[in-house]
Protein backbone atom coordinates (compact mmCIF):
# COMPACT_ATOMS: atom_id res chain seq x y z
CA UNK A 1 0.00 0.00 0.00
CA UNK A 2 1.38 3.39 -0.93
CA UNK A 3 1.89 5.75 1.98
CA UNK A 4 1.90 9.47 1.37
CA UNK A 5 4.95 11.51 2.24
CA UNK A 6 2.98 13.62 4.72
CA UNK A 7 1.82 10.53 6.59
CA UNK A 8 5.31 9.06 6.63
CA UNK A 9 6.65 12.33 7.94
CA UNK A 10 4.03 12.51 10.66
CA UNK A 11 4.86 8.98 11.80
CA UNK A 12 8.57 9.71 11.78
CA UNK A 13 8.05 12.98 13.67
CA UNK A 14 6.14 11.13 16.36
CA UNK A 15 8.77 8.42 16.48
CA UNK A 16 11.45 11.07 16.94
CA UNK A 17 9.71 12.58 19.96
CA UNK A 18 9.71 9.14 21.60
CA UNK A 19 13.28 8.47 20.45
CA UNK A 20 14.59 11.68 22.02
CA UNK A 21 13.09 10.56 25.31
CA UNK A 22 14.46 7.02 25.37
CA UNK A 23 17.84 8.33 24.17
CA UNK A 24 18.29 9.61 27.74
CA UNK A 25 18.90 6.00 28.85
CA UNK A 26 19.64 3.87 25.79
CA UNK A 27 21.29 4.24 22.39
CA UNK A 28 18.84 1.75 20.87
CA UNK A 29 16.63 2.91 18.01
CA UNK A 30 12.87 2.73 18.38
CA UNK A 31 11.24 1.12 15.38
CA UNK A 32 7.71 1.78 14.19
CA UNK A 33 5.81 -1.36 13.24
CA UNK A 34 2.57 -1.38 11.28
CA UNK A 35 -0.28 -3.56 12.50
CA UNK A 36 -1.31 -6.24 9.97
CA UNK A 37 -4.94 -5.17 9.60
CA UNK A 38 -4.73 -1.39 9.66
CA UNK A 39 -1.79 0.54 8.19
CA UNK A 40 -2.82 3.62 10.16
CA UNK A 41 -2.36 1.87 13.49
CA UNK A 42 1.28 1.50 14.46
CA UNK A 43 3.46 0.70 17.44
CA UNK A 44 6.84 2.10 18.42
CA UNK A 45 8.99 -0.61 19.95
CA UNK A 46 12.61 -1.65 20.29
CA UNK A 47 14.27 -4.04 17.83
CA UNK A 48 13.67 -7.73 18.00
CA UNK A 49 16.88 -8.79 19.74
CA UNK A 50 16.15 -10.26 23.17
CA UNK A 51 12.41 -9.79 22.60
CA UNK A 52 12.73 -6.03 22.47
CA UNK A 53 14.31 -5.76 25.91
CA UNK A 54 17.17 -3.27 25.97
CA UNK A 55 19.92 -3.22 28.57
CA UNK A 56 20.11 -0.22 30.89
CA UNK A 57 23.45 0.60 32.45
CA UNK A 58 24.59 2.12 35.73
CA UNK A 59 27.19 4.82 36.38
CA UNK A 60 30.14 2.49 35.76
CA UNK A 61 28.66 1.15 32.56
CA UNK A 62 27.59 -2.05 34.26
CA UNK A 63 24.36 -3.70 33.05
CA UNK A 64 21.75 -3.03 35.70
CA UNK A 65 18.24 -3.57 34.32
CA UNK A 66 16.35 -4.09 31.10
CA UNK A 67 13.34 -2.24 29.77
CA UNK A 68 10.82 -2.46 26.98
CA UNK A 69 8.76 0.33 25.46
CA UNK A 70 5.69 -0.33 23.34
CA UNK A 71 3.59 2.68 22.39
CA UNK A 72 0.72 2.24 19.93
CA UNK A 73 -0.88 5.06 18.03
CA UNK A 74 -3.36 5.86 15.31
CA UNK A 75 -2.73 8.27 12.47
CA UNK A 76 -6.08 9.82 11.60
CA UNK A 77 -7.14 11.09 8.15
CA UNK A 78 -6.06 14.60 9.13
CA UNK A 79 -2.57 13.22 9.79
CA UNK A 80 -2.88 13.74 13.54
CA UNK A 81 -1.42 11.18 15.93
CA UNK A 82 -3.58 9.68 18.70
CA UNK A 83 -2.15 7.26 21.25
CA UNK A 84 -4.10 3.99 21.47
CA UNK A 85 -2.15 2.08 24.10
CA UNK A 86 1.15 1.65 25.87
CA UNK A 87 3.16 -0.87 27.84
CA UNK A 88 6.33 0.28 29.56
CA UNK A 89 8.19 -2.42 31.48
CA UNK A 90 11.28 -2.74 33.65
CA UNK A 91 12.96 -6.14 34.00
CA UNK A 92 15.90 -7.55 35.86
CA UNK A 93 18.83 -8.65 33.73
CA UNK A 94 17.42 -12.16 33.52
CA UNK A 95 14.28 -10.83 31.88
CA UNK A 96 11.90 -11.15 34.83
CA UNK A 97 9.32 -8.35 34.77
CA UNK A 98 9.69 -6.06 37.79
CA UNK A 99 7.04 -3.51 36.97
CA UNK A 100 4.85 -2.51 34.08
CA UNK A 101 2.87 0.61 33.28
CA UNK A 102 -0.08 -0.35 31.08
CA UNK A 103 -2.85 1.33 29.19
CA UNK A 104 -4.81 -0.90 26.81
CA UNK A 105 -8.37 0.41 26.68
CA UNK A 106 -9.58 -1.66 23.71
CA UNK A 107 -9.22 -5.12 22.23
CA UNK A 108 -8.36 -8.41 23.94
CA UNK A 109 -8.21 -7.96 27.71
CA UNK A 110 -9.18 -4.31 27.46
CA UNK A 111 -9.04 -2.23 30.61
CA UNK A 112 -9.97 1.44 30.36
CA UNK A 113 -7.87 2.70 33.26
CA UNK A 114 -4.13 3.21 33.03
CA UNK A 115 -2.50 1.07 35.70
CA UNK A 116 0.68 -0.32 37.19
CA UNK A 117 1.74 -3.89 37.96
CA UNK A 118 4.58 -4.46 40.42
CA UNK A 119 6.31 -7.74 41.21
CA UNK A 120 5.86 -7.62 44.96
CA UNK A 121 3.54 -9.00 47.58
CA UNK A 122 1.65 -7.44 50.46
CA UNK A 123 0.30 -10.13 52.69
CA UNK A 124 -1.48 -12.52 50.36
CA UNK A 125 -1.86 -9.96 47.58
CA UNK A 126 0.38 -10.35 44.58
CA UNK A 127 0.77 -6.84 43.23
CA UNK A 128 1.87 -8.20 39.86
CA UNK A 129 -1.75 -9.28 39.36
CA UNK A 130 -3.33 -6.10 40.72
CA UNK A 131 -4.09 -3.02 38.67
CA UNK A 132 -2.77 -0.09 40.64
CA UNK A 133 -4.30 3.05 39.17
CA UNK A 134 -1.86 5.60 37.82
CA UNK A 135 -3.57 8.04 35.51
CA UNK A 136 -1.81 8.44 32.21
CA UNK A 137 1.95 7.94 32.48
CA UNK A 138 4.17 9.83 30.09
CA UNK A 139 7.12 7.99 28.59
CA UNK A 140 9.23 10.84 29.95
CA UNK A 141 8.11 10.01 33.49
CA UNK A 142 9.03 6.37 32.98
CA UNK A 143 12.51 7.28 31.72
CA UNK A 144 12.99 9.79 34.56
CA UNK A 145 12.06 7.03 37.01
CA UNK A 146 14.83 4.84 35.63
CA UNK A 147 17.42 7.54 36.24
CA UNK A 148 16.31 8.99 39.54
CA UNK A 149 15.06 5.85 41.29
CA UNK A 150 16.79 2.88 39.70
CA UNK A 151 20.30 4.25 39.23
CA UNK A 152 20.38 4.11 35.47
CA UNK A 153 23.07 6.38 34.08
CA UNK A 154 21.73 9.17 31.87
CA UNK A 155 23.25 9.23 28.41
CA UNK A 156 22.45 12.89 27.81
CA UNK A 157 24.02 15.61 29.95
CA UNK A 158 20.87 17.72 29.82
CA UNK A 159 18.48 14.84 30.41
CA UNK A 160 16.44 16.77 32.99
CA UNK A 161 15.72 19.59 30.57
CA UNK A 162 15.04 17.19 27.70
CA UNK A 163 12.57 15.13 29.70
CA UNK A 164 10.90 18.14 31.33
CA UNK A 165 10.47 19.91 28.00
CA UNK A 166 9.10 16.85 26.25
CA UNK A 167 6.75 16.04 29.10
CA UNK A 168 5.40 19.59 29.21
CA UNK A 169 4.66 19.39 25.47
CA UNK A 170 2.96 16.04 25.98
CA UNK A 171 0.85 17.31 28.88
CA UNK A 172 -0.18 20.38 26.90
CA UNK A 173 -1.31 18.30 23.93
CA UNK A 174 -2.90 15.25 25.56
CA UNK A 175 -6.66 14.88 25.56
CA UNK A 176 -6.95 12.84 28.76
CA UNK A 177 -4.93 12.36 31.90
CA UNK B 1 -3.98 14.80 19.87
CA UNK B 2 -0.67 13.97 21.46
CA UNK B 3 2.92 14.79 20.77
CA UNK B 4 2.46 15.94 17.19
CA UNK B 5 5.45 17.98 16.14
CA UNK B 6 6.62 19.66 13.00
CA UNK B 7 6.89 16.96 10.39
CA UNK B 8 10.31 15.58 9.70
CA UNK B 9 11.50 16.01 6.15
CA UNK B 10 13.66 12.93 5.80
CA UNK B 11 12.82 9.29 5.44
CA UNK B 12 14.17 6.70 7.80
CA UNK B 13 14.38 2.95 7.92
CA UNK B 14 13.19 3.04 11.54
CA UNK B 15 9.62 3.20 10.22
CA UNK B 16 9.13 -0.29 8.88
CA UNK B 17 7.34 -1.00 5.63
CA UNK B 18 4.32 -3.33 5.73
CA UNK B 19 6.53 -6.22 4.60
CA UNK B 20 9.21 -5.43 7.17
CA UNK B 21 6.55 -5.05 9.83
CA UNK B 22 5.13 -8.47 9.02
CA UNK B 23 8.56 -10.09 9.22
CA UNK B 24 9.17 -8.33 12.53
CA UNK B 25 5.85 -9.52 13.93
CA UNK B 26 6.42 -13.05 12.66
CA UNK B 27 9.78 -13.23 14.42
CA UNK B 28 8.33 -11.83 17.64
CA UNK B 29 5.40 -14.27 17.54
CA UNK B 30 7.71 -17.22 17.02
CA UNK B 31 9.97 -16.14 19.89
CA UNK B 32 7.21 -15.34 22.37
CA UNK B 33 4.22 -17.51 21.42
CA UNK B 34 5.96 -20.27 19.47
CA UNK B 35 3.79 -19.73 16.39
CA UNK B 36 4.06 -17.59 13.29
CA UNK B 37 2.29 -14.30 12.70
CA UNK B 38 -0.56 -15.88 10.70
CA UNK B 39 -1.41 -18.28 13.50
CA UNK B 40 -1.05 -15.67 16.21
CA UNK B 41 -3.42 -13.38 14.35
CA UNK B 42 -5.90 -16.27 13.98
CA UNK B 43 -5.73 -16.86 17.73
CA UNK B 44 -6.46 -13.20 18.44
CA UNK B 45 -9.41 -13.29 16.04
CA UNK B 46 -10.69 -16.51 17.64
CA UNK B 47 -10.66 -14.84 21.06
CA UNK B 48 -8.02 -17.18 22.47
CA UNK B 49 -6.47 -14.30 24.42
CA UNK B 50 -9.65 -12.61 25.58
CA UNK B 51 -9.25 -14.10 29.05
CA UNK B 52 -5.49 -13.83 29.23
CA UNK B 53 -4.65 -12.49 32.69
CA UNK B 54 -3.48 -8.92 32.69
CA UNK B 55 -0.45 -9.30 34.95
CA UNK B 56 3.33 -9.32 34.79
CA UNK B 57 3.53 -13.08 34.26
CA UNK B 58 1.77 -12.67 30.91
CA UNK B 59 3.43 -9.41 29.95
CA UNK B 60 5.28 -10.83 26.94
CA UNK B 61 2.08 -12.11 25.33
CA UNK B 62 0.29 -8.88 26.17
CA UNK B 63 3.06 -6.90 24.49
CA UNK B 64 2.76 -9.15 21.46
CA UNK B 65 -0.98 -8.54 21.27
CA UNK B 66 -0.34 -4.80 21.43
CA UNK B 67 2.10 -5.07 18.53
CA UNK B 68 -0.45 -6.98 16.44
CA UNK B 69 -3.47 -4.86 17.26
CA UNK B 70 -2.13 -1.48 18.31
CA UNK B 71 -4.54 -1.71 21.21
CA UNK B 72 -7.55 -1.61 18.89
Amino acid sequence: MAVSRSRRNAVEAFRLTLQQTVACVTPETLLVVQTPRNPDVLTATFPFQARGLVVLRGDQGEPRLRCSVDHSFLLDPAVVVHSTGYAYHLYDLGGTELLGYHWHPQGAGARPEAHLHVRATIGDAKLSRLHLPTGRVALEAFVRLMITEFGIAPLQADWRRLLDTAERAFVAARTWA
Amino acid sequence: MVRAKTAATHETSAVLSPEESWRFLDAQARAIAGVGAEEFLRRIDRGDYDDLPDDLDHAATRRLILLFTGGR
